[in-house]
């Protein structure tokens, strides 16, 4: 049988349970050049043996897990996923510094870029602070950001990016916070530098990733990250990012990628027509369904 | 850790002391943990403490379990009876003998969790115990079995639900059977089907959906005049499945259409196409067309390749590299040049190198 | 314009089955799986007009998922009907604490179940 919707809806199904990564109807031709792709490689020819491959077979779930990265689009630039940023920086954010106002968080305002690879991320975010945060300074406002990758890590200090990774940045910001190093490369300026700490951490380390800090972080940044980890480890991982956040704290995935497959312990909000989650504002003394009034 | 250590973690009063001492438990699962565990999984007051128990209670061998997850099937908090569901099933290995006994418990209920939780196991074995709900009291018992069965692939259990199909009036049994046996049914279930619901006037309309499903895995060419009489009457809602009806039929019996069928199905399709349906189904309708041929057809595929929506020049682009006629992929070529979307030109060109019919360098 | 409904269940044959009854009185229809996807679904899409849903499932069980739409500020006044195997007064009761609109029986008649979400939705379409 050729490949056609009814396969791709059932393998969105399976990818979607798995990595919480959902396909547009318009992915259903790159979808199927991957599947050919891990068929070939497999020596299956019939799409349909290739599910049943997937649904009885693939036990521990690697073929699976092979798909799904061919399906993950991997590649970072500055500003990636603008609208969601947008939801940020005009919403999630300004509702954040107001409770900070009010006394109910504490006073500073930290960030956390997870599996920042190159710095595009978190020097993105650093824009967007010094741009809507009046007093950033005084804030003490820290993006802290994280990978495993040793290489990965030097690049970002090194700040240097070329033109595919800043196509993306609005022509102020490149002005404002860039310096054009002329061969069609750009560095950042100190002043994102300032707002940015690069470390290198093991996110499934427990230890290692709470060492940054307990209930402390206001914003968890962990886009297009997770799908590469195992079940066992991605849920270990949201645990921890759990326990990093303020209450009322929020987490940022991949806008194809769904929290609530992983846990269920994070409350829902929109947010300039945003999903975004949000640890309970109650948390710790309570659970979500405290919050809804029910005990 | 020592085992009063990790105890005392587990009933501290903040959910960072109780996650690190589940992270413990989770290191070496010990039968004397299981109790607490399974106390913050019915009491703590923290979801993420809640989900941390479920994981790790999941490392234990289902021995240990069993006499403690058993009762809670019958908990009155629904979080808790499901949540022994998942802890059971999660064992490949799981406790079969334990789910066999309790498909036959007096509770229509906790037969109900035992039928859920051998279906998550996908484990094979399970299936001769999920059979045994065929023949439960209780009808949502059996419409569980019969979609159980149907999932697992339980092919010998055919003729019972073959036999479940032939006697059901609800609509949700008859439908559930329809949808099991598009997986699994024989040739039984086609005379059965044929039988059941010869009149397509007749076949209640709600029905009809899972009618379709069948006929897209199991129809055969005998099924060609229900499927058109379906399509004047019903044509507007049950478009796509429709679709997936005649693919089905091109897919398994082209070899035995006669012209005449040829012309029927193009007909059927070509109707289809010009239907108000979701434009991804356009792509579909395009690609099938092209499966049965004709100059008609490449007509209508190479009018595509100009058409405003991206799936109907996708099903154009996928449509004519099936045909490979010279004038298709002159047409392709042309396309991949100068196409404005820049994702339809570099899956022509892509097309076009599969075909063997590159475009010249500097092209795209 | 149609309205939306969402069906949560965990039951496929269930989810298409009611998804057919709708469909052919002319809803829009969403599904979830479970009470997670349901959230999710519920606060991508934003405008869903009521939910029909299951109580037995895994990751959210059906009383937890009305407890968090009736507490959560964007969509505590949607119509939620429950439509499940659990036919007892005390889960009926439950049901209604939680914040349920209506309460069916499965195996759900189709003109019965069209009726009650007439109830909510007036008349549609």
């Amino acid at each position: 049988m050729e490949f056609g919707l009814r396969e791709f809806v059932e393998l969105r199904k399976l990818i979607y349970a798995k990595s919480g990564i959902h396909l547009g109807d318009e992915k259903v031709y790159f979808l199927k050049r991957r599947v050919e792709k891990r068929m070939e490689k497999l020596g299956i020819e019939d799409p349909e043996e290739y599910l049943s491959y997937l649904r009885f077979f693939d036990r521990q779930g690697r073929e699976l897990q092979e798909l799904i990265e061919e399906v993950a689009v991997n590649e970072t630039y500055f500003f990636r996923e603008f609208p969601q940023l947008q939801a940020f920086a005009e919403h999630c954010l300004p509702d954040v510094l107001e409770r900070k106002k009010k006394g109910l968080l504490n006073t500073r305002l930290r960030l956390l870029s997870a599996g920042c690879s190159t710095g595009e991320e978190a020097y993105t975010l650093a824009i967007i602070l010094r741009e809507m945060v009046e007093g950033v300074d005084s804030l003490l406002a820290k993006i802290v950001a994280v990978d495993i990758d040793r290489k990965a890590l030097d690049r970002a200090l090194l700040g240097i990016y070329d033109t595919r990774s800043i196509r993306d940045v609005p022509r102020v910001y490149l002005e404002r916070y860039f310096d054009n190093l002329g061969n069609g490369t750009y560095r950042v300026k100190n002043t994102l530098r300032d707002l940015v700490t690069f470390k290198q951490v093991n996110l499934a380390d427990r230890d290692e990733v709470l060492s940054l800090g307990i209930s402390s972080f206001d914003f968890i940044f962990c886009r297009n990250v997770l799908i590469y980890f195992s079940d066992e480890i991605r849920r270990k991982v949201v645990e921890n990012f759990y326990l990093m956040l303020q209450p009322g704290g929020y987490i940022f995935l991949g806008h194809s990628e769904s929290l609530s497959r992983i846990s269920t312990a994070f409350a829902l909000r929109r947010m300039g027509g945003y999903l975004v989650y949000q640890k309970p504002e109650n948390a710790d003394a309570s659970s979500p369904l405290r919050e809804a009034g029910v005990q | 850790m020592k085992v009063k250590s990790i105890l005392q973690l587990l009933a501290s009063d903040d959910e960072l002391s109780r996650l690190k001492g589940i992270e413990e438990v989770q290191r070496e699962p010990r039968e004397v943990f299981v109790e607490v565990l399974v106390d913050l999984l019915q009491h703590d007051p923290s979801q993420i403490v809640r989900e941390a128990a479920l994981e790790t209670l999941k490392c234990y061998p289902s021995s240990f379990l069993v006499p403690r997850l058993v009762p809670l099937l019958e908990s009155d908090d629904i979080f808790v009876r499901n949540a022994a569901v998942t802890v059971l099933s999660a064992h490949f290995e799981a406790p079969l003998k334990e789910l066999a006994r309790l498909v036959n418990h007096p509770n229509k209920h906790v037969r109900k969790l035992a039928l859920d939780a051998l279906f998550q196991t996908r484990n094979p074995l399970a299936v001769d115990i999920i059979a045994r709900g065929l023949q439960d009291p209780d009808v949502n018992n059996v419409i569980a079995a019969v979609e159980y069965l149907g999932k697992m692939e339980g092919f010998r259990f055919a003729d019972a639900i073959n036999d479940i199909l032939e006697r059901a009036e609800d609509p949700f049994l008859m439908c559930t059977c329809l949808e099991a046996l598009a997986r699994i049914g024989n040739r039984n279930s086609i005379a059965v089907v044929q039988r059941k619901f010869a009149n397509p006037r007749d076949i209640n309309c709600f029905v009809l959906f899972s009618y379709l499903r069948f006929l897209s895995e199991k129809g055969d060419l005998s099924f060609l005049p229900q499927i058109e009489a379906i399509f004047e009457e019903q044509g507007n809602i049950a478009g796509k499945e429709l679709i997936d009806v005649l693919k089905g039929l091109i897919s398994r019996h082209r070899k035995d259409f006669s012209d005449e069928d040829v012309q029927r199905v193009k007909t059927l399709l070509k109707k289809l196409l010009v239907s108000a349906l979701p434009s991804s189904n356009r792509y579909e309708l395009l690609v099938l067309l092209a499966e049965m041929g004709g100059e008609d057809v490449e007509k209508l595929l190479l009018a595509h390749l100009s058409h405003p929506n991206f799936f109907a020049k996708l099903g154009a682009i996928e449509g004519l590299a099936k045909l490979r006629t010279p004038g298709g992929i002159e047409k392709l070529r042309e396309f991949a040049a100068r196409e404005e979307n820049q994702e339809l030109r570099e899956i022509a060109a892509e097309i076009l190198r599969d075909l063997g019919a590159p475009l010249p360098a500097g092209g795209s | 314009m149609s309205k939306k409904i969402l069906i949560v269940d965990d039951s496929e044959v269930t989810r298409n089955f009611h998804a057919y009854i709708l469909r052919s009185a002319g809803f829009k229809v969403l599904s979830a799986q479970d009470g997670a996807e349901a959230l999710e679904l519920l606060y991508l899409e934003g405008d869903i007009d009521l939910i029909l849903t299951d109580l037995n499932m895994p990751n959210m069980d059906g009383l937890s998922l009305i407890r968090r739409i009736r507490g959560s500020q964007e969509f505590s006044h949607i119509p939620i009907i429950i439509v499940t195997t659990l036919d007892e007064a005390k889960d009926k009761e439950k049901g209604f604490e939680a914040g349920a609109n209506y309460y069916i029986t499965k195996p759900a008649q189709p003109a019965y179940l069209l009726e009650s979400i007439g109830m909510f939705l007036g008349g549609n379409r």
